[in-house]
């Protein structure tokens, strides 16, 4: 791509634990195109949410990260607690997975939308007081004047994610990080929250890493996506294309697993054997080798490297069994 | 438009709960005053009990050396106070005494007690209440650092002095404190409110501290303040060690949640997140110790107040309790008791002040 | 079916629980405290070999200084302090420890009877609860102590009444959340007896918080019976008691060593029983624990 928004390399991240530490993210790579919405799938324990949390340096103390995160020019990871103060919120946001939690119930919804505001950008109550009104009016929360003296739990799920939206966009940043944003939410209300992303990101070129476990969410609003397995990235490629034409074992399983609400009434419900390993006890070699249909001996001994096939598309797979001949 | 974005859309168009005017806290509030009433009303019962059990002649108890020589006297007690009745009327009459304000007469003082409480309560009242003021600032501000430096030396060597705080008997330490700072240093004077030639500022509201205050006298305020310092600090030390221990794992059942996260992820200041974040949610628990606190205070007073000669309720209960005058301990007792009652009330309504989510609930 | 087998529940929980116990016992502060209650428990045994002199016996050397001969000095009577201080030991210990055992039985009958019959039952315990709460502590055992006449025995029984409330608000809870719970009604599924489910599964349980809740009362037993005999309500001259050691010391203010000493005697021993409570709910509860490493997120 031409000058990617975010470019992360060999990022690898090991938390402490009673054991000592523990590898959870195993050397991912990806980048971000501006103005795109980027997916990162995989399953819980895959890693995924602590990739992003080391963006914006959440983790708990005593984490050890490595690797690059070049973001406008400057390397995230390497960025002292004041500097990365004047990324967080102002040039990059984040929304979290469960909005019943993530929102504080005591303060009050104008105070939550403006009290990043008035210190990054220093602007006054009102001025900050009226941006909040315009940011849920753009979310669509109706009466927006009388919502900012309201508290959280005056609002149902769906709406506290849109507010927890607006607050992660009130200044402006360059990058969403959404972090399984429809989950905890009711299939009805996704697609509420889905066409809202959309739209936010096409009316400012704004990017959006979408993290979830949920494959058809992803193909409905993502670009490009990413999948993850046990630390480590097993795919990448424009959306249509990958699911379309998974070429890595893991997500075609992941494809299959999906129930087709057009199928016939007795068709099996399809899974992959076994169970995604702990970060503790990941296998040697290709981590989902004990799994895999296809695995051949060299499976067990040998990661395999993420390289470029066709394209844009990147597969960590040397058998490489579901191939389309060209 | 299928039917799952129509059902968005409806969900959308019913708009958001507004804040119902506080009808469920009202009337959770008058559930529990209704308790508290009935819970006085058990207190009395209680000490009426106690009295009965007392061994020997009330009569004698009450009168003294005057009851043994004038059985005139002794026959208007006994019918004033109904003890030729049935227990259940001898109740009904307690009650109506303490309705119209009487709680007997103090054998030592040989005054009312009410009139007794009414003179001894400011003194009292002026150190509970700095004593927990201290307490509380003290309490969460060390809580709240020993729970951000959870499990490090900070934390350990806090947790060992809050045992410790908790662990003093108060006698002993204002016995210690006042050897150390007044007899040995001579940092604060020893005993009583104020200096001996000092006037306190005209009445108004008996705490000397205020009415100095009001009054501009500057000098009497400083003079206060110096006979103030050393028993509020002795008083506060229970409270100080109970409120590290509770702040700290209030906090701590707050500092993981979601919320803290996202405050960080706004870029807010840490010590911004601390405080309005964190503090913030874990204050509701912190409020309900205030009840705890208070009595802990008492207690204290009850045991400190003669060793500092200060001329409050305690050293009252203290005297009452060396001399057996009965009428006075049963006054004390539900005197205080009662008061302890209206904090707590106090307490629940200040919970549902702070957390905005029990008024609706 | 012969024998039952135990809950499944129950086994994992016991093994979990005896780890974490386990753990417990090495904590710096569980160490401390049990050595000094058990320094305190061996005076209290060995006293009438340890001591030098008899508490009860007066001297002409009155007021004495700490000195060689008197390493605690002499009070008002020319009693040893040291003596006194060590004879001490055997009033509050053993009163202590029977104080704690009384409110516990007392208050966990009737907890346990008011959680388990509900009803009136629950509502007529949970009234005595509140209104013996409804009085700081010391104000009420006061006026029972008073009431009753001041005396060690009246002092005793005032504490008693003053503490069972805790253990039957405690066991009471427990009680009601357990005879809910999902293996309490799987076991009774199984066809176990409801008294066997109660002594099987309740029991364990319960035993845990009512533990560590009796180890800090032995603290507080400690300093409200050294508090009643302070105000001349509990032991009575010349019965050597630290807390009315301690008021008589606050009469002969500048002779330090009357009540500096007695109350230090106070202060570590319940120090002692406020380590082990601290560090025996540390093992149960480690979330917010002060001792147990971090867990992984």
């Amino acid at each position: 791509m031409s000058s990617p928004l975010l470019s992360v390399r060999g990022l690898r991240v090991k938390l402490p634990t009673a054991a000592g530490l523990v590898t959870v993210v195993d050397g991912i790579e990806y980048d971000v195109a501006p103005g795109e919405v980027f997916g990162i799938a995989g399953e819980s324990g895959s890693g995924k949410t602590i990739s992003v949390l080391t963006l914006l340096d959440l983790l708990p103390d005593g984490a050890v990260v490595e690797g690059r995160a070049m973001f406008d020019g400057e390397d995230l990871l390497r960025l002292g607690p004041r500097a990365m103060r004047d990324v967080r919120g102002l040039r990059i946001g984040m929304v979290f997975q469960d909005p019943m939690t993530s929102l504080h119930p005591m303060l009050t919804i104008g105070r939550q939308l403006t009290e990043h505001v008035r210190f990054h950008l220093g602007v006054g109550t009102a001025a900050a007081n009226a941006r909040a009104v315009e940011l849920l009016e753009e979310v669509r929360i109706p009466d927006a004047a009388g919502a900012l003296t309201a508290y959280p739990h005056q609002f149902s799920g769906g709406m506290r994610q849109r507010i927890a939206i607006a607050i992660a966009l009130a200044c402006n940043p360059g990058l969403l990080i959404a972090d399984e944003p429809t989950t905890a939410l009711d299939v009805t209300v996704q697609a509420g929250i889905l066409r809202l992303l959309d739209r936010l990101r096409r009316q400012s070129s704004l990017s959006v890493i979408l993290i979830t476990h949920d494959l058809g969410v992803m193909s409905s609003v993502a670009d490009r996506l990413t999948v993850m397995y046990a630390g480590r990235v097993v795919e990448s490629g424009p959306t249509a294309e990958v699911i379309g034409g998974p070429r890595h074992p893991y997500t075609a399983g992941l494809l299959a697993a999906l129930p087709h609400p057009e199928a016939a009434e007795d068709t099996p419900l399809v899974s992959i054997r076994g169970a995604p390993p702990s970060p503790q006890t990941r296998p040697a070699g290709c981590s989902f080798h004990p799994r895999c249909a296809y695995a051949i001996a060299s499976c067990a001994t040998d990661v395999p490297d993420l390289v470029g096939v066709d394209g844009d598309r990147r597969l960590a797979c040397p058998v490489d069994p579901l191939r389309v001949p060209a | 438009m299928t039917s799952a974005a129509s059902a968005a859309n409806q969900q959308l168009a019913a708009g958001w709960r507004p804040r119902l005017p506080s009808r469920l806290f009202l009337r959770f509030l008058g559930r529990r005053l209704a308790a508290l009433v009935l819970l006085g009303l058990g207190i009395t019962f209680v000490a009426f009990v106690l009295t009965e059990l007392v061994p020997g002649d009330p009569a004698a108890a009450n009168l003294g050396q005057r009851a043994i020589g004038d059985p005139e006297a002794v026959r208007a007690f006994r019918e004033h106070y109904g003890l030729d009745k049935p227990l259940p009327v001898q109740y009904a009459v307690y009650l109506q005494h303490l309705a119209a304000g009487d709680l007997g007469e103090s054998e030592q003082s040989h005054r009312p007690v009410r009139t007794d409480l009414a003179e001894y309560v400011p003194a009292t009242a002026e150190l509970a209440v700095t004593s927990i003021l201290i307490a509380f600032a003290l309490g969460i501000a060390l809580g709240v650092l020993a729970a951000v430096r959870r499990n490090r030396l900070t934390d350990q060597v806090l947790r060992v002095l809050s045992l410790g705080g908790i662990s003093m008997p108060t006698f002993w330490l204002a016995l210690v404190a006042l050897y150390v700072f007044f007899f040995q240093l001579g940092w604060v004077p020893g005993s009583g409110r104020l200096d001996p030639g000092v006037l306190p500022a005209p009445h108004v509201t008996g705490l000397y501290t205020v009415d100095a205050l009001i009054a501009g006298q500057i000098d009497v305020l400083g003079n206060a303040l110096q006979h103030l310092i050393l028993p509020a600090c002795v008083l506060a030390a229970y409270n100080v060690g109970l409120l590290t221990r509770f702040v700290r794992s209030a906090v701590l059942e707050v500092i993981n949640n979601d919320y803290v996260m996202a405050a960080r992820a706004k870029g807010l200041p840490e010590r911004t997140v601390i405080l309005r974040h964190v503090l913030r949610a874990a204050l509701p628990p912190i409020i309900t110790v205030g009840g705890l606190a208070f009595a802990n205070v008492m207690t204290g007073t009850v045991l400190v107040e003669s060793i500092f000669s200060w001329p409050g309720i305690g050293q009252y209960a203290f005297h009452s309790a060396t001399t057996l005058d009965l009428p006075a301990i049963m006054g004390v007792s539900l005197f205080v008791a009662v008061v302890y009652i209206a904090v707590n009330f106090a307490v629940d309504v200040l919970y549902g002040v702070v957390d905005p989510r029990i008024r609706v609930a | 079916m012969s024998a039952q087998p135990l809950p499944l529940r129950w086994r994992i929980g016991l093994r979990r629980r005896a780890g974490t116990l386990g753990s417990a016992w090495r904590q710096p502060l569980a160490i401390a405290g049990m050595t000094l209650a058990a320094a305190w428990i061996l005076v209290a045994i060995f006293v009438p070999w340890i001591a030098p002199y008899d508490p009860l016996a007066q001297t002409s050397r009155l007021f004495a200084e700490p000195s060689a001969a008197h390493i605690f000095g002499t009070d008002e009577l020319g009693r040893d302090v040291l003596s006194r201080v060590l004879w001490g030991s055997r009033l509050s210990l053993p009163l202590a420890f029977f104080l704690v055992a009384a409110a516990l039985a007392v208050g966990g009958l009737l907890g346990g009877i008011a959680g388990y019959f509900g009803g009136w039952v629950d509502e007529v315990v949970m009234r005595a609860t509140d209104l013996v709460f409804a009085f700081p502590t010391i104000i009420l055992a006061m006026a029972v102590t008073a009431a009753l006449g001041p005396s060690l025995r009246n002092a005793v029984l005032a504490v008693v009444v003053v503490f069972w409330p805790s253990y039957a608000r405690v066991v009471r809870g427990l009680v009601m959340s357990l005879g809910q719970s999902d293996y309490v009604n799987a076991a009774r599924l199984l066809g176990a007896s409801s008294r066997r489910a109660l002594v099987v599964d309740v029991l364990p349980n319960v035993a845990g918080p009512v533990l560590v809740l009796a180890t800090l009362d032995l603290g507080n037993a400690v300093l409200l019976l050294a508090g009643l005999s302070f105000l001349g309500l509990g032991a009575q001259p010349p019965t050597p008691e630290w807390g009315s050691m301690v008021n008589t010391g606050t009469q002969y203010f500048q002779r330090w060593w009357m009540g500096t000493f007695p109350g230090f005697a106070i202060l570590s021993a319940v120090l002692a029983f406020n380590f082990l409570g601290d560090s025996l709910r540390d093992a149960l509860d480690p979330r917010t624990s002060w001792a147990v490493k971090e867990q992984p997120r």
